[in-house]
């Protein structure tokens, strides 16, 4: 088993008076895709933001590829250097709007990373090749729909060649048919050396398609295994909640 | 109705053009260099500082143009000529360039106004816009510069249009500190004749023209921002 490629420590985060996250621990191999889930106001989105410093987390540890940072005392330049080894997929998209698919691509890989123009363009293009949107590398965030913004998101994210991808519910924002294909196209990422983490509410998606599930609940992660551990036999009470209505009813055949 | 003295009063009102627009412009473009980093501060998690800028602008933007210039007048009138003596200089009030005291009143009033204009269009770029460029890894500096300016342009226009055609017929409030611009060109021409009538009927012309002009200068930006991106 290779060496975590991320790595957190007893991660704390509060807004205000209110503690939402209340230690975490994580570990993430290359390559590995974790899926994370957890009902809605448990911390997800803001975990994930602590780990590209989009939240600033109160304490602990933070490694990513080789860099640790004491969280409570990270430095601008720890924090740009460890936000150049991630990239981030947005729930909303969140692409430039002022900018075209092919330019919200290349801006993080010239501007950020100092890549030479010809060769961020070459990159980007062969990103947009692989989500499908190379022909559209012209047109402007408003003129495509969501499914289409969504993959020029994981475009944008890919292009960077990130030691570690978040993904923060990318199909939330879809329709159901929309969904699945972007969830292909998460899928077809498997193989890469990236490590992924997913936030996600499709249960099917994180049973099939990942290498480890996290459940999280009120701050905490409550259980972490292989899906088919957590999924088909969750040790917590409260993680068997969780998961009962989508066991019942949505998945029948993974679990006979 | 006097048609040949109005066409008069036209043309002196009309050489008086440049006077009116370095007037409106200068305080324009000062108040666009000192409201965006303003409007940015106010923004900012800095401690105090917000608040006081917060503070004067509300203050300024509380305070007629005309009243402003007059005060800026008075003041210096009294202290200028004591000022240069102490700093040793030979410049005196009476020679001074009145436009002068009346583009530094226009100035703060552009800047006050100018802040306003961009902390909506601030508001206007959604957070979202900052996490994905910081995300990217972008600094601060480069996110604001690549990302967040140009998309404030077009949320920015419109109200930048109605501040600068302000400032044109602002302008015209100089003429109370004698500077000779377009309304004070045609009133001039009118001295010998008492027909004041058209005197200010040809200003109004010629102010109505400018302010057609930059008008529809900014509907032709605000088209083009619109075509190439939707905000
Ligand atoms: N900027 C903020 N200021 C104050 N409280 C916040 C902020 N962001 C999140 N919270 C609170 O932190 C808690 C966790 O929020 P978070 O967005 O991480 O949940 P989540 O697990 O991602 O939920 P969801 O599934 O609905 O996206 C919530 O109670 C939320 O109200
Ligand atoms: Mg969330």
């Amino acid at each position: 088993m290779s060496e975590a490629v991320l790595t957190v420590r007893n991660l704390h985060k509060s807004f205000g008076k209110a503690e939402v996250l209340r230690g975490i621990d994580l570990e993430v191999r290359p390559g590995e895709t974790v899926a994370l889930l957890g009902s809605s106001g448990c911390g997800k989105t803001t975990f994930l933001r602590c780990l590209n410093f989009l939240e600033k987390a109160d304490s602990g540890t933070l490694a990513i590829a080789g860099q640790t940072v004491h969280l409570q005392r990270a430095h601008k330049k720890d924090i740009l250097a460890l936000r150049r080894k991630t990239a981030m997929v947005f729930q909303d998209y969140g692409l430039y709007r002022n900018k075209t698919v092919l330019q919200n691509v290349t801006e993080g890989l010239t501007v950020a990373r100092g890549v030479p123009k010809a060769q961020a363009v070459t990159r980007a293009l062969k990103s947009l090749e692989q989500v499908g949107m190379a022909a559209r590398s012209e047109a402007y965030p408003h003129e495509l729909s969501g499914g289409q913004q969504q993959r020029v998101g994981i475009a944008r994210a890919l292009a960077l060649e990130p030691a570690v991808l978040l993904f923060d519910e990318p199909t939330s924002a879809l329709d159901p048919e929309k969904v699945q294909e972007i969830l292909d196209l998460i899928r077809s990422l498997k193989d890469t050396p990236t490590a992924k983490i997913i936030v996600t509410h499709e249960m099917a998606f994180a049973y099939e398609c990942a290498d480890s599930v996290i459940f999280m609940d009120e701050g905490l992660i409550l259980e972490e295994g292989a899906p088919k551990d957590v999924f088909g036999n969750p040790k917590n009470e409260r993680t068997r909640r969780f998961l009962e209505r989508f066991t019942a009813d949505k998945a029948p055949e993974y679990f006979i | 109705m006097d048609f040949a003295f109005l066409w008069t009063a036209l043309q002196a009102a009309a050489a008086r053009i440049p006077a009116t627009l370095s007037l409106a412009f200068v305080p324009f473009a000062a108040g666009i260099l000192v409201g965006l980093p303003t409007a940015l501060v106010r923004r900012s998690s800095l401690p105090v500082l917000p608040n006081v800028l917060a503070g004067l602008v509300a203050l300024i933007k509380g305070i007629p143009v005309v009243l402003m210039m007059l005060v800026f007048f008075v003041l210096a009138s009294e202290t200028f000529d004591g000022f240069m003596q102490s700093l040793g200089l030979p410049w005196t009030f009476r020679e001074l360039d009145k436009s002068l005291v009346a583009g530094a009143a226009l100035t703060v009033y552009a800047t006050a106004a100018m802040c306003e204009v961009f902390r909506g269009a601030l508001a206007a770029v959604p957070q979202s816009q900052y996490d994905a460029a910081y995300a990217a890894g972008l600094t601060g500096a480069q996110t604001l510069r690549r990302i967040i300016l140009p998309q404030m342009v077009a949320p920015a226009l419109p109200m930048t249009c109605n501040i600068l055609v302000a400032l044109v017929k602002s302008a015209a409030i100089a003429s109370l500190v004698s500077v000779v611009d377009v309304m004070n060109g045609a009133v001039i021409a009118a001295a010998g004749n008492y027909r004041f009538l058209e005197a200010y009927i040809a200003a109004a012309l010629v102010y109505w023209a400018l302010c057609l002009l930059i008008e529809n200068i900014f509907r032709l930006a605000e088209k083009k921002c619109a075509r190439r991106f939707a905000v």
